[in-house]
């Protein structure tokens, strides 16, 4: 063989040659049948493919609309005065404007999330290639929310571009709708409203799974390490890098910049909201220490600002404050934007060096810079900050006042009100700055807790009085106690985990799943969070934290000094309490209910996605909880949540969102279902009682989820656990036994053990029900039968022998 | 009998429109509520932390139905009052409903007073109230309620109890 | 939560702790002595509600001391039987975790509790306390309970008495447990708890095989039975053995059509490859067909790693569950390994070639002695290569069907022989075996001969990335 020549050659032997084809043109359907797949009825459905299924939820759980102003500006016809649900002049009335107003929050956080993703995604495309495998841990279901709406099963980065494609598409239809003179009906505009929380868990789950495969987060970890929290974790003694967003890619670089330079133990990096958390993820999948501190929730941003002990902020994007730059500018900290949705109208040096940054910057010369590369970011921001540092102690800067001053400040007071007014929750300023005039700061600590560092009360105060410097002064020394430990998030619950649980969801043992998560606007402070997860956790409830929730839940501490993530164990069972990680990662509780349905009942989730929220609503006992919602990336979760029939209460805020799904169980058409077996309708217990809702106060809340876990298809063991917990939550928090307990009692099975006997005389004598009283058995009163084998479904053409 | 004037402060923060509600003195709210066919005392959890929860148990005690939200209702156990528990937003949706028979099985309500719960949440419920259905409102709370049909204004909290004195006074 | 007692009954005190500083006192555990005890008697030699304590009463024991204690309860009642006694004596710990302040733990004759002082400042002074709240306990669980009585014991000397008669009467149950066998009942189990999951799964419980979950096994199922027959477990009267090997009974399969919607008609309550028991989705180990060995495999859901044929356990587990009858693939409780009659249609343990080395130790006893070096685990091969030559090196039972399958090839349709027979088109992989969500990438070692198209087929490759381990270029001779 001396010399092969150009020209044709003809293969004649493939001995074991892989070829990996990817995106067959117009063909899921085609490739899935190669694969020995069954695709659902509606992989990537449009606006009208699930419109059915979201008539079926509307019409037991009708909106509720309470409008956050009467009027319409949509366009210069108007403004119009809709009130008493009136039409404008385009011939929209209230109802159908409210609805409308609703799904454009939800395509906004939609659009969040789907932008992260996006970002996310090309951002690690670049670096490690379309094939990169998705690796969530020792899953078979790696993306089901994916697989459920789209249908595409994918497994390497590559795959998730078109899934991408797909929610972009929707969302610009979306989004279109919004336009004048578009839907007419408020019912149909809901349904776009659940189409796009839909497509925000997909969005959601793109960017966790990315970030995940790609970062060395954790993967399906129940024993993630523990990360520091709190303001009063802050060493401020070193440099400070503050960091504040929620798309971690860029701060990676600062902290392997940090690794590689030896900077880890001499700059303090601290993080404000889900940018931290994914900071204490990034490379702990080995359960190594997090290499971040996180300081907490959004509440936290203005008064870490204020406190003047940053050196540099970094910010990326989604619930940032619009008056960062502003605000550190004041206190002579130089601001770096490095995204494109948050730049603040900073100079774009990306082609910079970083000499030059830092110098103008740490001279002052320029209050900030707008740097997209991140590879230049990794080097400066560090940099930045060691220089800073000596600067800043030099200059003696500081914000808030000094004892004397607090005197003046707080004596100025003339109790006019005004700031009360302004107030988002209406805080007693007033009676605090009375009591400080006296010496007792005490006041002052209590409000700082359930003050969420809006600022809206400074510009208000006739005597000038800086407010919320006084009142982050005043709690200096609460402040300094704050520090705590949260879990790293641990991403996705495994395949694996989920068939352990199962025994505990048959036997009941385990009540239910609460996700608590979301935002931190809570009505009362954040130690509410610690009492319910306490209370549920001590009932051997599943609770899921998440996002700001996550954050301030690790805040409090036992008698014993522990946190409640130190206390349980992390693993999806009962009586766990479980991180799935940043915002992002709610796509995972979600995630998880498919997952219950694909491997218990081996339903087929590909392209299935009414099949599957049928079957979810019907059996999966879970409630989410946003106790303290703010964002309009709360409103899409929720709402993404809501299509697949899992209920969701937020705090009394979330009343602002305009609507609410609330069912009617008086109401007994509302509440009926095929059995599958036979097509047969069979009347069910009036839970979930709504889909999205407000409560007022902690108090009502836990018996509400105890309530809500209950679903149709529970055996007795499951049955009796709940209304357990709904009676004896009931008693202990409103101080009564709940009036419709009876409803969810169909055999004598159901009842509470400790009580059956007491329960039985009352079922007897206050609702007329027939007992044996020697056998203790219920002989005539229900009007559920208790049938473990019946099949509740929603959906008439899952049923055999029906006419459809 | 102290008189106090509440109606002089209706500072808002934002408002929702044109609509706006009117500040009432205390006999004006007391007249309302006398001649109200079917009046509802709707209240919430911020009654049990004051002096304002004897106020809603007199008023209780003058025959008014009262609908307990949050977990007020633990303030009125064993107070012989009618008091029955309902999430506010539920309350607002039945209320919505012409076929719902009311907490008493005896039908919907001509008048709904509201007592004890964080302005905030109450305007924003006040706001489907009023957009969606018929039912008059009164605010007795001690902050301006713009989305009622009638409010008392902004009140310092001694002036409020005294208002509310006024009030069961005169039922 | 009862008033008649000076403490709360909830579910949610399970999980309560006692620590020694907010201990009143201890009572029975490793430093001392004691045992739980449930005995069917006679209706009239069982006075019911009554309470006999032997030795000193809570209130005369100091705090902080330690004493030992014997619980000992007669149930009576038209359907009590012997065979119900441990399933009623389980309720003891359980219901008495439920008294808040009061935590047990262990059962039998290891069993250790203690009372908090929050709960003796409350109003617990006395064990008759615990006992009338545990008796009415039994009773609302357990109506066939009609007449309880109890008897505790704080005294020494008393129990050293007692506590042979009780382990005699734990060994006797043991004993029953072990001998009992599918033959010597008439009676099985069924169970349809996680239907409402899994609306078509029941599980056939028999003495030789438990549930899959491991929760529920033939007596418990008795019991539940006997309380409430027409609830979701109910007896299934055998009826007629059809074939013992694989455990096919006519009055199973009859029930079979019935609970499973009409999925399935039949259940081998021991097979792998004919219709099997079907599983939900929490059992333990799922086995999986490894055709080129002819063996089977179990994976457990705990190991993390691949099995020989590049699996998860994950991704094994998707192809089965929810109730349908899944032929290469079956779920199974840990338990099941233990059973006398593990897959007996099949061959048993001569049929098994692979298990993770964690899953073997646990139930290394069960495995005969002569094979238990010849299953591989993880630890000795990799992949079905290596599997194979290390099973022709252990020389295990499994080759002999290597050369019987050679010989039958011909026979048997539902196996196709795939080798070098160059063929026009692609290969199909066999279809019953192989996984329908197989990770990208993963092919059997199937040969493909690809040439050039096959009837008139126009493939049009965009953006396709083919990587090639080695070119082997040969000049034509």
């Amino acid at each position: 063989m001396n010399k092969i020549s150009t020209g044709k050659f003809s293969i004649e032997d493939l001995e074991n040659v892989q070829i990996t084809i990817n995106n067959i043109v117009g063909a899921i359907e085609t490739k899935a049948e190669e694969e020995g797949i069954e695709i659902g009825p509606t992989p990537k459905p449009g606006i009208s493919a699930l419109r059915e299924w979201d008539y079926k939820l509307l019409s037991r759980y009708q909106p509720v609309y309470t409008p956050v102003c009467d009027q319409c500006c949509y366009c210069t016809f108007g403004k119009c005065d809709l009130g008493g649900n009136k039409e404008g002049a385009c011939g929209i009335n209230m109802a159908a404007h409210q609805a409308r107003e609703f799904l454009l929050r939800v395509i906004t956080g939609a659009a969040a999330h789907s932008g992260h993703g996006r970002h996310i995604l090309h951002h690690l495309i670049e670096i490690h290639g379309r094939d990169h495998p998705i690796d969530v841990g020792p899953s078979n279901l790696l993306a089901p929310n994916t697989q459920l709406v789209t249908g595409i099963i994918p497994k390497t980065l590559g795959d998730l571009e078109t899934v991408m494609d797909y929610v972009e598409e929707q969302l610009t239809q979306l989004l279109a709708t919004i336009h004048m003179g578009q839907e007419g009906s408020a019912l149909d505009f809901e349904s776009k409203a659940l189409h796009g929380g839909m497509l925000d868990h997909v969005g959601m789950e793109v960017s966790d799974i990315a970030q995940v495969s790609c970062m060395g987060m954790p993967k399906s970890d129940p024993e993630t390490p523990l990360a520091e929290i709190g303001m009063g974790c802050i060493d401020s003694t070193k440099p400070v890098l503050l960091v504040i967003g929620h798309n971690v890619a860029g701060v990676t670089y600062i902290m392997d910049y940090m690794k590689e330079h030896n900077l880890e133990d001499k700059i303090e990096l601290a993080g404000l909201c889900c940018t931290a958390i994914d900071m204490t993820r990034y490379k702990t999948d080995k359960r190594s220490q997090p290499r971040a501190k996180v300081i907490g929730t959004l509440a936290k941003e203005l008064k870490m600002i204020r406190s003047a002990a940053p050196d540099v902020i970094v910010v990326d994007e989604q619930c940032v404050r619009a008056d960062v730059l502003d605000e550190a500018k004041r206190l002579f900290i130089p601001v770096i934007t490095t995204n494109e949705k948050i730049m603040y109208g900073l100079p774009n040096r990306s082609n910079d060096s970083a000499d030059r940054i830092i110098e103008d910057l740490s001279s002052g010369k320029e209050a900030g810079a707008l740097i997209l590369d991140f590879d230049l970011l990794g080097e400066v921001a560090p940099r930045l900050a060691m220089k800073m540092a000596p600067i800043r102690e030099a200059k003696g800067i500081k914000s808030l006042p000094s004892e004397e001053e607090m005197k003046t400040l707080t004596a100025a007071c003339v109790q006019c009100g005004a700031c009360e007014v302004v107030c988002p929750n209406n805080l007693p300023i007033m009676n605090a700055m009375k009591a400080a005039v006296e010496g007792d700061l005490t006041k002052f600590e209590k409000l700082h807790d359930h003050c969420i560092a809006c600022g809206r009360c400074d510009p208000v105060c006739p005597k000038d009085i800086p407010i919320l410097n006084v009142i982050e002064k005043a709690a200096q020394k609460v402040i300094r106690e704050e520090k705590g430990k949260m879990r790293a998030g641990r991403g996705q619950i495994s395949d694996p985990e989920i068939r352990e649980e199962g025994v505990n969801l048959v036997m009941g043992t385990t009540p239910g799943i609460v996700a608590m998560v979301g935002c931190s606007n809570y009505p009362e402070g954040t130690k509410d969070l610690y009492t319910v997860a306490n209370e549920m956790l001590q009932r051997n409830y599943i609770v899921v934290m998440s996002g700001c929730s996550a954050m301030d839940l690790g805040m409090y501490k036992d008698e014993d000094g522990q946190t409640l993530y130190e206390k349980y164990p992390a693993k999806f069972l009962a009586g766990n309490l479980i991180n799935v990680g940043s915002c992002v990662s709610n796509s995972h509780i979600t995630g998880t209910a498919i997952k219950v349905a694909a491997i218990f009942a081996q339903r087929n989730i590909t392209g299935n996605y009414e099949e599957i929220a049928d079957y979810i609503m019907n059996r999966i006992g879970a409630v989410g909880v946003a106790w303290g919602a703010y964002s309009q990336k709360a409103s899409s979760i929720a709402t993404g949540c809501n299509r697949l029939g899992i209920p969701v209460i937020v705090g009394p805020h979330g009343s602002k969102y305009r609507r609410a799904l609330i069912g009617r169980p008086y109401n007994e058409q509302d509440w009926k279902v095929y059995d599958a077996r036979n097509g047969e309708e069979m009347p069910i217990p009036a839970s979930p009682e709504f889909l999205l809702t407000t409560a007022e106060t902690i108090e009502e809340l836990m018996p509400m989820i105890a309530k809500n876990c209950i679903r149709p298809s529970d055996n007795n063991m499951g049955r009796m656990i709940k209304l357990t917990h709904y009676i004896e939550l009931s008693q202990k928090y409103l101080g009564h036994m709940p009036e419709d307990w009876y409803k969810f009692v169909r055999t004598e099975t159901d009842l509470p053990l400790a009580k059956r006997e007491e329960l039985l005389k009352i079922l007897e004598q206050e609702h007329g029900w027939e007992i044996d009283w020697k056998r203790k058995k219920i002989i005539s009163g229900p009007i559920m039968k208790m049938d473990v084998s019946a099949q509740p479904t929603n959906v008439k053409r899952l049923c055999k022998e029906s006419v459809c | 009998m102290l008189m106090v004037d509440t109606t002089k402060n209706t500072m808002v923060h934002t408002t929702w429109g044109t609509r706006s509600a009117k500040p009432v003195q205390p006999l004006v709210a007391a007249k309302l509520i006398s001649k109200a066919k079917r009046p509802l005392l709707v209240v919430g959890s911020e009654i049990l932390e004051s002096d304002v929860l004897s106020k809603a148990i007199a008023l209780g005690k003058k025959g008014l139905q009262i609908a307990a939200t949050g977990h007020s209702i633990q303030g009125f156990k064993n107070q012989e009052v009618n008091a029955k528990y309902i999430n506010i937003h539920f309350l607002a949706h039945y209320l919505s409903d012409k076929n719902w028979k009311g907490l008493d099985g005896n039908g919907s309500y001509d008048l709904l007073i509201f007592l004890g719960h964080k302005l905030y949440y109450m305007d924003q419920v006040l706001s489907g109230i009023k957009n969606f259905t018929d039912i008059k409102t009164l605010a007795i709370d001690r902050r301006y309620s713009q989305n009622a049909d009638m409010s008392f204004g902004n009140l310092k909290p001694e002036d409020h109890l005294a208002a509310l004195d006024e009030l069961i006074a005169n039922i | 939560m009862a008033d008649e007692f000076p403490f709360e009954i909830s579910p949610m005190f399970e999980g309560e702790r006692i620590r020694k500083e907010n201990m009143y006192v201890e009572l029975a555990g490793p430093k001392s002595i004691g045992f739980e005890l449930v005995r069917a008697a006679d209706m009239n030699d069982v006075e019911d509600g009554k309470f006999t304590l032997i030795g000193p009463d809570l209130a005369d024991m100091a705090e902080g001391s330690r004493y030992p204690l014997a619980m000992i309860y007669k149930i009576a009642g038209e359907l009590v039987e012997t065979d119900l006694e441990s399933i009623v004596e389980r309720r003891n710990h359980e219901f008495q975790n439920y008294i808040q302040g009061l935590m047990h733990l262990n059962q039998r004759d290891d069993v250790w509790l203690r009372v908090s002082k929050d709960a003796v400042k409350k109003g617990l002074n006395s064990f008759e306390q615990i006992a009338k709240a545990i008796m009415m306990l039994f009773k609302n669980e357990l109506p066939f309970i009609e007449k309880v009585e109890t008897i505790y014991i704080t005294d020494q000397a008393e129990i050293e008495k007692e506590i042979e008669m009780a382990r005699a009467v734990y060994k006797a149950r043991d004993d029953r447990t072990k001998g009992l066998h599918d033959e010597d009942v008439d009676t099985f189990y069924g169970c349809t708890l996680c239907q409402s999951f899994a609306p078509t799964n029941v599980c056939v419980i028999t003495p030789d095989r438990i549930s899959l979950c491991g929760a529920i096994n033939w007596f418990d199922g008795r019991a539940a039975a006997k309380v409430d027959p027409e609830g979701p477990q109910f007896a299934i009267e055998k009826g007629e053995l059809l074939d013992a090997a694989s455990g096919e009974y006519s009055g199973v399969n009859a029930l079979a059509k019935r609970l499973s919607s009409g999925e399935y008609d039949r259940i081998k309550l021991h097979s792998f490859f004919e219709y099997p028991h079907t599983s939900c989705g929490c059992f333990e180990v799922v086995g999986f067909y490894i055709p080129e060995v002819d063996g089977i495999g179990w994976v457990d859901r705990d190991f993390a790693g691949t099995a020989p044929n590049g699996l998860q356990f994950s991704t094994m587990a998707g192809q089965t569950g929810g109730g349908k009858q899944v032929v290469g693939f079956l779920g199974i409780g840990v338990n099941y390994f233990r059973s006398p009659k593990f897959i007996q249609a099949d061959g048993g343990w001569e049929r098994v070639v692979w298990m993770p080395n964690m899953l073997k130790q646990k139930v290394v006893e069960s495995i005969p002695q002569e094979l238990k070096d010849k299953i591989a685990t993880e630890e000795d091969v990799k992949d079905v290569e290596s599997l194979k030559n290390f099973l022709k090196e252990k020389d295990h039972p499994i080759i002999k069907r290597w050369i019987t399958e050679e010989e039958e090839a011909p026979a048997e349709e539902e196996k196709e022989e795939v080798s070098g027979i160059s063929q026009p088109q692609l290969q199909q992989p066999p279809v019953q075996y192989i996984p329908q969500n197989m990770p990208s990438g993963f092919l059997p070692s199937v040969p493909m001969t690809g040439s050039s198209g096959s009837g008139g087929v126009k493939i049009v490759l965009k953006n396709a990335k083919v990587t090639v381990d080695r070119i082997i270029i040969k000049k034509i001779e």
